[in-house]
C-alpha cells in the first residue's frame, strides 16, 4: 500500500505550477497511490471556511483522498467552530501554515486551537520552519497530546527533526525534503523508524524524488512498508486503511 | 542506464549525513549506475582551497570513478592560477569549480571577471554556482567572451532555471544541471524544451544530496530514450572530454 501524506490541489497566484485537482489525480494514478491526504490551497491562501468546504467536497467525490482541514488562527472569529465542523465532517487532520501566513508557533490563538484539536482526538500537521521552530513545536505543541506531523524538513534541519522526534514520540516527520544519503536511516535510528512518513508534496513538486528516496533507503522490508503506509495510519490514529 | 555525474563533492557537511568519504561516493555511484562523478572539495569551498584540492587530487588518483574539479576562489586569484596549473594537467582532472556564494563574490564582481579570464586560458570546463544581481546575464557575457570554454550552470541557477535555459539556447557553450532540494514539477522538462537536450547534463550534488532524490527530478521529465542517452552519457562525455 502507498499513502501520500502531503498533497494539495487548487490554484496559485504566485507561480505557474499546475495545482489543479485533475493534475493531482493524474499524479496519484501515475504512481499507483492508494490514499492521499490533501487540502485545498484556497484554504491556505485565501479563506479557510470555503477552502475546507472544497476539500471536504472533493474528498467525498474521490474516496482515495482524505480531507485535511486548515485554519488561519489570525482570524480568530469562527476558528473554534471550524474545528468542530471539520471534525464532524470527517476531516482526518488539521494543517497550519504559519510560514505562508506569517505568524509564529508561540501564538496564543494557534495554541488554543491545538489544545482543542487534541481534545477532539485529531492530529496536527505543521511546517518545519527555520532553526528552532521544530524544537518549539516539541516543547509547546506536542504536550497537548495530539499527534504532530512535521512537514518539509530538509537537510539543513533534519538533525533538529530527529532530536525532537526522539524527545516526543507523538511527533512524526514527513520526508519529501529529506534528500541526503543516509539521513532517513539516521533519523530512524536516532528516534524511531515508526515516526518517518512518506509524503510527496505533489503536485507542487515532482513525485519521484521523495518516492525514490524511500525505495532506495536502507530499510528493512517492514520499515519500508511502514514508511510508505503504516506510519501515516498510526499518525492518524487508525489501525488500517478502509 | 549508465550515467556520468558532473556535480559531486568530497568532504563533510554539518548535517546528519553519514559519509563525506570517497568510499561513500563510490557506494552511491555503484548503487545508481554512475560510472564517473566529477567532484570538488567541500574543504576548499568552505575554508582551505589548497588543502581541499589536494584531497580531491588524492581521491582522483586512487579511484577511476572520481574525476576532479580544481576549486578556484576569485578572492585568491594568484593562488587559484597556481592551483589550476598544478592540477589541471593531471590525469582525472576535468575542469574548474567556482562557487560565488561560498566565496562571497558575485558573478559580475571584477574579481570573478578576472578569474574567469584566467580559467578560460587554462581549462575546457568551468562549473559555477552563481550568485548576485544579473547572475545569468553575466554567465551569458562569459559564454560570449570565452566561446571555447564550456560553462556548467550548477543547479540550473535554482529558481531562475528558465532564464538560464533561455540563455543556454543563445550560447552553445552553456550547460545546465539540475541537482537541487527543490524538485519543482516539470522543471527539467521545461528546460529541455527551452534549450534542447544537448545542453542539459546530469548532476547529483552527492554526497550532500542523494542521487536517488535527484534521479527523481530527472525522471519527472519523462525523457525519451535518446534524450536520456544525451543527458546521462553523451553530453557529459563530450563536455568533460572523456574517453570511455
Amino acid at each position: 500500500m502507498l499513502i501520500d501524506a502531503n498533497t494539495s490541489f487548487g490554484l496559485s497566484a504566485t507561480d505557474d505550477t499546475d495545482y489543479t485537482l485533475p493534475r493531482l489525480l493524474a499524479v496519484l494514478d501515475q504512481h499507483s497511490v492508494d490514499l492521499a491526504l490533501t487540502y485545498s490551497r484556497r484554504g491556505r491562501d485565501y479563506d479557510f471556511l470555503t477552502g475546507n468546504d472544497e476539500t471536504i467536497a472533493v474528498c467525498r467525490a474521490n474516496p482515495r483522498l482524505w480531507p485535511v482541514a486548515t485554519i488561519d488562527p489570525r482570524r480568530l472569529i469562527g476558528c473554534r467552530d471550524e474545528v468542530t465542523r471539520c471534525a464532524e465532517a470527517g476531516c482526518v487532520a488539521f494543517r497550519f501554515f504559519p510560514d505562508v501566513q506569517g505568524w509564529p508557533i508561540v501564538f496564543r490563538p494557534f495554541l488554543d486551537l491545538c489544545e482543542m484539536i487534541a481534545e477532539v482526538g485529531l492530529p496536527i500537521i505543521l511546517p518545519a520552519g527555520g532553526p528552532g521552530q521544530q524544537t518549539l513545536i516539541g516543547e509547546r505543541v506536542a504536550p497537548y497530546g495530539a499527534n504532530i506531523l512535521i512537514v518539509g524538513a530538509g537537510y539543513w534541519c533534519n538533525g533538529e527533526t530527529a532530536a525532537v522526534m526522539a524527545h516526543c514520540p507523538n511527533v512524526f516527520a514527513e520526508c519529501h525534503l529529506v534528500d541526503t544519503p543516509g539521513t532517513l536511516e539516521t533519523m530512524g535510528q536516532h528516534a524511531s523508524f515508526e515516526q518517518l512518513v512518506f509524503g510527496s508534496n505533489s503536485p507542487e513538486v515532482a513525485f519521484e524524488p521523495a518516492y525514490l528516496m524511500g525505495v532506495h533507503a536502507d530499510f528493512t522490508p517492514r520499515q519500508r512498508e511502514a514508511f510508505f503506509a503504516g506510519n501515516v495510519l498510526r499518525f492518524l490514529g487508525r489501525e488500517a486503511a478502509p | 542506464m549508465r550515467k556520468i555525474d558532473v556535480h559531486g563533492h568530497l568532504g563533510v557537511w554539518n548535517f546528519p549525513i553519514p559519509g563525506g568519504t570517497a568510499e561513500n561516493l563510490l557506494r552511491l555511484c555503484h548503487r545508481h549506475d554512475i560510472v564517473r562523478v566529477a567532484i570538488s572539495s567541500v574543504l576548499a569551498l568552505c575554508y582551505d582551497m589548497h588543502g581541499g584540492n589536494a584531497e580531491v587530487a588524492r581521491a582522483v588518483s586512487e579511484h577511476e570513478e572520481l574525476l576532479g574539479y580544481v576549486y578556484c576562489n576569485p578572492r585568491q586569484l594568484r593562488e587559484s592560477i597556481a592551483e589550476m596549473e598544478r592540477y589541471l594537467p593531471l590525469a582525472g582532472f576535468v575542469g574548474v569549480k567556482i562557487h560565488a556564494g561560498y566565496s562571497a563574490t558575485t558573478n559580475g564582481d571584477q574579481r570573478m571577471q578576472d578569474l574567469m579570464a584566467e580559467v578560460a586560458q587554462r581549462a575546457r570546463v568551468v562549473k559555477i554556482h552563481s550568485d548576485g544581481p544579473d547572475a545569468i546575464e553575466w554567465i551569458g557575457r562569459y559564454a560570449e567572451r570565452y566561446p571555447g570554454l564550456a560553462i556548467i550552470m550548477a543547479h540550473a541557477c535554482g529558481g531562475a532555471y528558465q532564464e538560464a535555459a533561455r540563455m543556454a539556447a543563445r550560447h552553445p557553450n552553456l550547460y545546465l544541471e539540475f541537482c537541487s532540494s527543490w524538485a519543482g514539477a516539470g522543471r527539467v522538462r521545461r528546460a529541455l524544451d527551452l534549450c534542447g537536450p544537448e545542453q542539459v547534463l546530469f548532476g547529483t550534488d552527492m554526497d550532500l544530496l542523494d542521487p536517488a532524490f535527484v534521479l527523481g527530478s530527472y525522471a519527472d521529465a519523462a525523457m525519451a530514450p535518446e534524450e536520456e542517452q544525451m543527458v546521462y552519457w553523451d553530453n557529459p562525455v563530450r563536455v568533460l572530454g572523456l574517453s570511455l
